[in-house]
Order: C-alpha cells, then sequence, then structure tokens
C-alpha cells in the first residue's frame, strides 16, 4: 500500500516574515522601498523544488543532504505542518514524528503532564492515554524524573521520552530527523532495535541522518537532496559513495 | 473558513486540555489559588469606588455593583484581546511538531476567559446579596436572567472575531501585542465600565447618544450585560439605549466580526508554521 505520495512538492519561505523581530515598522518600510523601486527587495526562497517521492509499506527512506538542502523541510511537510505552496502531500496511516528534541514538549508541565499533553494532540481518548502512560515511562527509563519539570530533563532525557511516545502511537509512518543520536549508547541500541522491527513489520520510515552505518543498516532506499532539489535516488551504498564525492 | 471551524471542532479535546491547562499552570503555586479570579475584581472595584466617592461625594452602594458588573465584563473582553495577539507564539513548540488546525489556539485563548466570567458572576452575586441585605434594598430579581447566556454566546463570538484578527497579525508582527494594549487602555476610558451611564444620559444629547451606542458595539454589550443581572435595571437606572432593535443590531455585529475574523485568519494561518 503506498503510505506517502509526494508529487510536484514546493515549499516557500518568504524571507520578509523569516526574520524574527519584524516589526510594522520594518514591514511598512520594506513595502514602501519596493512600491518605490517597483521590484521586490525580499526574495522569497524555495526550499524544496518540485519534489516527486512515492513510499510503499516496509520502505525505509534516508535522506542525504549537506545542511540546508531541505531534509527537515521535507520530514516536516510531510508530517503536515509546512503546508506546501505547490503540489501536495498525502499520507495513508498514522504518522509519529520524531522531528527535533522534545517533539512538542512543553517544558514547564512535568513528564508525566507531558505524556497526556502529546496523547490529547495525537487524539488519544483519557482511556488509552491512561493506558499507555505506563509503557512509555517504562520504555523512556526515566523513573522519578518522571513527575519533574521538563526543563529540569537532560537532551538524552528528552529524546528519550520523545522516543518512548512516537513508539507508543503505533504508528504507520514514522518520521526521524537526527534525534536518536542523542541518546547514550544504550538507548541508541533499543531505539535501533525498534527500527529494525518496525521494518521487519513492513512500516514506512523515513529519516534524515548524517550517520553513513545507520543508512546503511536500515535504509532500503536513499536520497540525495541539495539545494531543494533531488540529486540522487537509489541503494544506499551508491549514493552514500556519491554524496562523500560531492563533498 | 467552515473547515476550518470543523477541524477545530474535531479537536475539541485539544481545546478543553490547553484551558484545563492554563487553569492549572496560572494558579499552581499560590496560595489562593483560583479565588485570585474572585478577588481581580473585587479590589479593582474598590479602587475604582472609593475614587468615585470621592469625585461624586454623594454614591450609593449601587455604584460599587455597577463597577463590578462593568470591570467582569470589560475584563472578559480585555484580558481575551490582550492574550490572544502573543497566542501563536506562546503556542509555537506545538505549531512546530503538531499538524493542528490554527484556530484551536485563539479558541483556547479566548474560552479560557469563562472561567473568570464565572467567578466574577459569582462575586457579584454574593456582593449584591450581601449589600442589599446589609442596606436593607429589596433585591429585584428580572427574567432577563435567563438572557444572560444569549449575551455570553453574543459577546464570546464578537470576542473571538476580532481575537482572530489579532491573533493573525500577533503572529507575524511582535508589536501587535503593544499596539492591542494600548487600544485596550484606551477602551477602558471611552466605554461603560466604571463611568456612570446616567452621567451620559444626562450631559449629551440623544443623537450623541445613539452614535455612540452604534460606533461602540462593546459600549452596547457592557449596558445589556448589566441589564440582564439580578438588580441590574437599578444599577443602569431604568436608562434605554436609544437605538431601536439595538439586541439584534448587536447579535449582527457578533456574527459579522466572527466570520469576518475568521476568515481573516483561516486565508493567513495556512503558513504560520513556517514564518515562527
Amino acid at each position: 500500500m503506498e503510505r506517502i505520495v509526494v508529487k510536484d512538492l514546493w515549499i516557500k519561505f518568504n524571507i520578509r516574515f523569516y526574520d524574527r523581530e519584524m516589526t510594522f515598522r520594518r514591514y511598512i518600510a520594506q513595502h514602501l522601498r519596493e512600491w518605490t523601486r517597483h521590484a521586490s527587495t525580499a526574495p522569497e526562497f524555495y526550499a524544496l523544488k518540485g519534489l516527486d517521492i512515492a513510499l510503499q509499506d516496509g520502505d525505509v527512506l534516508g535522506i542525504l543532504g549537506r545542511n540546508g538542502a531541505g531534509k527537515t523541510t521535507l520530514l516536516m511537510s510531510m508530517a503536515g505542518i509546512y503546508k506546501p505552496d505547490r503540489g501536495f502531500v498525502t499520507t495513508h496511516g498514522k504518522v509519529g514524528t520524531l522531528l527535533s528534541l522534545g517533539a512538542g514538549f512543553d517544558r514547564e508541565l512535568t513528564g508525566f503532564e507531558n505524556i497526556r499533553l502529546y496523547g490529547t494532540l495525537m487524539g488519544w481518548s483519557p482511556r488509552q492515554i491512561e493506558k499507555k502512560t505506563e509503557s512509555v515511562i517504562e520504555f523512556a527509563d526515566l523513573d522519578e524524573f518522571i513527575n519533574a519539570p521538563l526543563r529540569t530533563y537532560s537532551n538524552g532525557m528528552r529524546a528519550r521520552l520523545g522516543f518512548s511516545l512516537a513508539v507508543q502511537l503505533e504508528p504507520d509512518i514514522l518520521l526521524i530527523d537526527e534525534v536518536i543520536e542523542a541518546g547514550d549508547a544504550a538507548f541508541r541500541k533499543k531505539s535501533g532495535n525498534l527500527i529494525e522491527l518496525y521494518r521487519n513489520q513492513g512500516k514506512t520510515i523515513v529519516t534524515a541522518t548524517h550517520n553513513h552505518n545507520r543508512i546503511r543498516q536500515y535504509c532500503n532506499r536513499v536520497l540525495l537532496l541539495d539545494h531543494g532539489r533531488v540529486l540522487a535516488e537509489g541503494p544506499p551504498d551508491e549514493i552514500i559513495a556519491q554524496y562523500l564525492e560531492q563533498e | 473558513m467552515i473547515h476550518e471551524l470543523i477541524q477545530s471542532f474535531r479537536h475539541r479535546r485539544v481545546i478543553q486540555y490547553f484551558i484545563a491547562k492554563e487553569i492549572k499552570v496560572n494558579y499552581r503555586n499560590k496560595v489562593l489559588g483560583n479565588l485570585w479570579a474572585l478577588f481581580d475584581p473585587l479590589l479593582m472595584m474598590l479602587v475604582l469606588f472609593f475614587v468615585f466617592s470621592i469625585l461624586r461625594q454623594q454614591s450609593t452602594v449601587l455604584d460599587s455593583l455597577y463597577i463590578l458588573a462593568g470591570l467582569v465584563g470589560w475584563d472578559l473582553f480585555a484580558k481575551s484581546l490582550a492574550t490572544s495577539a502573543l497566542c501563536i507564539q506562546k503556542y509555537q513548540y506545538i505549531i512546530h511538531k503538531f499538524p493542528l488546525p490554527m484556530s484551536v489556539f485563539p479558541l483556547a485563548t479566548v474560552l479560557y476567559r469563562l472561567n473568570d466570567l464565572i467567578w466574577g458572576l459569582a462575586a457579584y452575586s454574593l456582593l449584591y446579596v450581601l449589600l442589599c441585605s446589609f442596606n436593607g434594598i429589596a433585591m429585584v430579581f428580572s427574567w432577563k436572567i435567563i438572557l444572560l447566556p444569549v449575551w455570553v454566546l453574543a459577546y464570546m463570538m464578537l470576542i473571538l472575531g476580532i481575537s482572530f484578527i489579532l491573533s493573525r497579525l500577533g503572529a507575524l508582527f511582535h508589536d501587535m501585542e503593544h499596539i492591542t494594549n494600548i487600544l485596550l487602555r484606551m477602551g477602558f476610558f471611552l466605554n461603560p465600565v466604571f463611568i456612570p451611564i446616567s452621567l451620559l444620559a444626562e450631559n449629551q444629547s440623544l443623537q450623541f447618544q445613539k452614535l455612540y451606542f452604534l460606533l461602540n458595539p462593546v459600549a452596547g454589550y457592557l449596558i445589556t450585560f448589566r441589564s440582564c443581572l439580578p438588580g441590574g435595571k437599578t444599577l443602569i437606572g431604568g436608562y434605554v439605549i436609544p437605538v431601536p432593535y439595538y439586541n439584534l443590531y448587536l447579535a449582527v455585529w457578533a456574527v459579522v466580526l466572527f466570520f469576518g475574523g475568521l476568515w481573516f485568519f483561516a486565508r493567513g494561518s495556512r503558513h504560520f508554521s513556517k514564518y515562527l
């Protein structure tokens, strides 16, 4: 079954708004400047330029590329967070994401409350949340920290919590963005086993990582991105070689 | 636009969660907890009543109730809008990670204020009963109290409409918060929050009063709010807004602003996750 279909996907960032410190004054000043010069001073920046991808059950896709190639943007649009400016992305089934450390977590809430938050956002019923909380805590291996606010957590702990939540979702599609590298060896092994298990269950996984070993180990396809375009697609060894050559 | 509304309704549990969380976080680690929602308008009322007693020389207990009712109605409006300009930024840690309909954030921000309204109404009722029995004033309960839920619904729609507009602008421009606060401070004095409506009735022409209520629906909402409360008629001294079908006019404002605001919000909210 086709799990992810990406067709002619374009994602645009308007540099004008990309600046965090946008104010009315600057906005109006910029507009006046553009108006008097009859040209846009804030060029549009395309992070993805016309991507086509189709993933089936059991596909494990690795995304390679330099910083700024569009890896994260692609994952974010597959997760439905960035809406396409042209083309479309469709996913079939539950999507679990591990897009950054502390996926959607509130720093002021405790680990326990964050599990509830995540469950609510994923549409779990209160009963389901209750049931899953225990297994999340167990998998994440957090012990007494579960009742401490998240800001007291280390990066590894946050990654563990995020990962065990994504697991409890029992997703059909798992999107991973370089986060699992943050845990310690034991956790990496645990998560590695899990990816292996998911792969064997025939789920669809997309991962962006610089860890070539991981790609060789798990992926059956690799996508090499460069400036928002697909440079090459194929089996891991071939693409990794091409990527290393490029560098 | 309608799609956005349906999507939000599907995620109503998320909205509930945000409201519950907000209440919890706001009153956590505070000795008086949720009672602050009760004391806030009461203390403000005391100050304003004190100022007014000095200025007017002759003031009655009814004046304090008038001020309290005004504060409860105004705070619902002002506090909702003051927080909605920043609501998208506040929840950006979620927006970056979950594909949610964006309208859940202003909805949760505004609906949370209903908590304050309930406490405010409780404070008002309590004070009304107390003051009346201590001063030997006969309590008046009008049938209009059943209109209160209708009033709340319409008022919330008006507030939500403005809140949608503010939250879209606030997501892009960080100075929206300051602009909103300045406008709200002006609104506090331009609306009949604590200034007696009798002053307007005595000193201004009928023409002016008409124009005032036509241009400023919030003032109309504050007056109708009082008239729905127990003893409300005595508070506003039997004042009737000199515009025919005025309640209908208020309802039209609510509907137009709600759907207009939602339309404006839905048009821009698609790409919030990129701008934040």
